[in-house]
């Protein structure tokens, strides 16, 4: 059983920077940190202080509106130091690994016999619970509600997103157990598991091409020369097997039990979870869906069949800046100085390290620490210059605009190395047809955001926001010809819907 | 173009809040950006930005309608001396 669904809108935004599909370990980080404020709408309370010793799974901070909800340690070591900003608001909690690999034990769970009570508890003590939000609001999920669907997204088609058939290549059990702890939630008994039709298989085309050969080698290669090798040579191989390989959904997604198959079509945000829940089961007042990213459902998986926390993942580093852009195999929260540290072009400015991807994730120090739910790293170049006459010249080959005011439009395939520059300054909110024609969404974006501006909760309420989720609007936001901080607005209003109604 | 940024990094502090000239700032800031686009860089939200903005939508709306205007321009007069017969006199017709 699957449903096939073809999405018009939306746009790709190609950048430099891939990720070669080779995998090394990150170097060894000393400290790690876990960051309350990847949470939102969590105001930590800590059960833990400076100099407790804790393993893998030790909970360090609940939720002060929620004490069930723990957020636990991802390794063994000691907490060295709380980080605090203004009005001592946590900012981060720094441990120290200690080598050992010590974790809590939570005993393995048969998930096939567990209840649905049982497993909530396990995942609330081990920490895990945060991995699992929902819509709306896209905060953590309520353990107390009864959620209509479980949804989610076997891929991510933002800006040098992570390919997770690549990534969990060998995680099949893991990943189908998982599932089957996350159908027991869902009222239908299924997790909606969404597929991409498609992928397109992007390499960087002006830089080296990195692959592994039969002995396991790291072998460099020159993009141009390795495309144009004869398939009977190593690289030749290498190429074509990965775009057979990885231009389908793998095997892991589509033969998973418990799953309800939808296949998506269509360019960014295809691959966004909100797009895929609101054409197949819309969320409306009252109602809660719940979401997991793919990785995340593995971690949950590993974590039900082994016992204990194993808070490693593998992230993409990717960007215009990153000199050998590959996966690295990380620990949640750990430090990417070690990484950033021989991996990085030079440049005469110091580049952007952004958490994330580059249209919704945070920007971080080039000693920060990952993201709690981030998959990938991206680094791109600052643009604090300027540009003479940029605003009039019309064929500018170095600029990319979604718009047909550039020349962009004209060569889809070519990939761009945009930096950070507001290209323009904010102005007023004009109302055009622009958003219309990258949401894919059944809502009208203007009318929402400036409901949101006015804080209006009836009109936000009949114009969608418990559909809706600032990542949803983030190519909208690239795309503003106004400059306006649209996934800002929206939170805003997300955050004030919650406060009155829920 | 270096020159032309060296004088405007220098000129604006003139012009900004405590500057000697901090009145004239809006006739500054029209003359530097008529030069150059802005140096500022995303802080919140999206990290990268389309390279269109209101000033480039106008800008090709204008580019747009140049050619429209040149034509409408000679056609007024086309038939201003059509519907007086006088296309001849007038060298409309060689």
């Amino acid at each position: 059983m699957s449903l096939q669904i073809k999405l018009k809108k939306g746009g790709n935004i190609k950048l430099k920077g891939v990720a070669n599909r080779i995998v090394e370990d990150a170097p060894a980080s000393d400290v790690v940190a876990i960051k309350p404020q990847d949470f939102h709408g969590v105001i930590p309370k800590l059960i833990l202080r400076e100099g407790a010793k804790v393993k893998a799974g030790t909970p360090i901070f609940f939720d002060k509106q929620n004490a069930d909800i723990k957020f636990s340690s991802p390794v063994s070591g000691e907490i060295i130091e709380i980080v605090r900003g203004a009005r001592r608001v946590i900012l981060e909690i720094r441990i120290k690994t200690d080598g050992a690999n010590l974790a809590e034990d939570f005993g393995v769970t048969d998930v096939a016999n567990t209840t649905k009570e049982s497993l909530t508890e396990k995942l609330l003590n081990g920490g895990l619970w945060p991995l699992i939000k929902q819509r709306p609001f896209n905060c953590i999920a309520n353990p107390a509600d009864t959620p209509k669907a479980v949804f989610v997204s076997a891929f991510d088609t933002n800006p040098l997103a992570p390919d997770y058939d690549f990534v969990l290549e060998g995680r099949s059990e893991d990943f189908q157990a998982g599932i089957d702890a996350l159908a027991k939630f869902s009222k239908t008994g299924l997790v909606n598991l969404n597929v991409p039709a498609e992928k397109e298989i992007r390499f960087n085309e002006d830089d080296m091409f990195v692959y592994q050969d039969n002995t396991g080698k790291q072998i460099e290669v020159d993009y141009k020369t390795a495309s144009n090798a004869a398939p009977s040579t190593g690289v030749g191989t290498a190429i074509k097997s990965i775009r057979d390989k990885y231009s389908k959904p793998g095997d892991i997604f589509t033969k998973a039990n418990n799953v309800f198959i939808a296949e998506f079509e269509g360019e960014h945000p295809a691959g966004n979870v909100g797009i895929q829940i609101h054409h197949i089961n819309p969320v409306n007042k009252g109602e809660a869906v719940w979401t997991v990213n793919a990785q995340d459902v593995a971690m949950i998986g590993n974590f039900l069949r082994t016992g204990r926390l194993t808070a490693t993942k593998l992230i993409a580093v990717t960007g215009s800046e990153v000199a050998t852009p590959k996966y690295y195999n990380v620990t949640i929260g750990q430090s990417l100085a070690g990484i950033f540290a021989d991996n990085i072009k030079d440049a005469e400015e110091a580049p952007r390290f952004i958490s994330g991807n580059a249209l919704t994730g945070t920007k971080i120090e080039k000693d920060g620490f990952l993201g709690f739910y981030d998959g990938q790293v991206t680094v791109i170049p600052e643009g604090n210059k300027y540009d003479l006459f940029g605003w009039m010249i019309p064929i500018q080959p170095n600029k990319f605009s979604l718009s047909h005011t550039l020349w962009s439009w004209m060569i889809p395939s070519k990939a761009y190395r945009l930096n950070t520059n507001l290209n323009g300054e904010a102005r007023a909110f004009v109302v055009t047809n622009e958003y219309d024609k990258l949401l894919p969404m059944s809502i009208y974006p203007v009318q929402l955001l400036k409901s949101c501006l006015v804080e209006d909760i009836d009109a936000m309420e009949g114009l969608g926001i418990y559909e809706i989720v600032p990542e949803d609007l983030a190519l909208c936001e690239f795309a503003c010809t106004s400059k306006q901080p649209v996934q800002q607005i929206l939170q805003a209003g997300l955050d004030l819907v919650k406060t009155e109604c829920a | 173009m270096k020159f032309l940024e060296r004088l405007v990094d220098k000129m604006e502090p003139n012009f900004e809040k405590g500057g000697k000239y901090e009145k004239w700032f809006p006739l500054f800031d029209g003359f530097a950006t008529f030069l150059f686009t802005p140096k500022h860089t995303t802080k919140k939200g999206v990290h990268i930005r389309d390279a269109v903005d209101l000033k480039r939508t106008m800008n090709t709306v204008i580019q747009a309608l140049v050619p429209c205007l040149l034509f409408g321009i000679w056609n007024t007069g086309f038939q201003h001396y059509k519907a007086l017969g006088l296309l001849e006199e007038f060298g409309f017709l060689e």
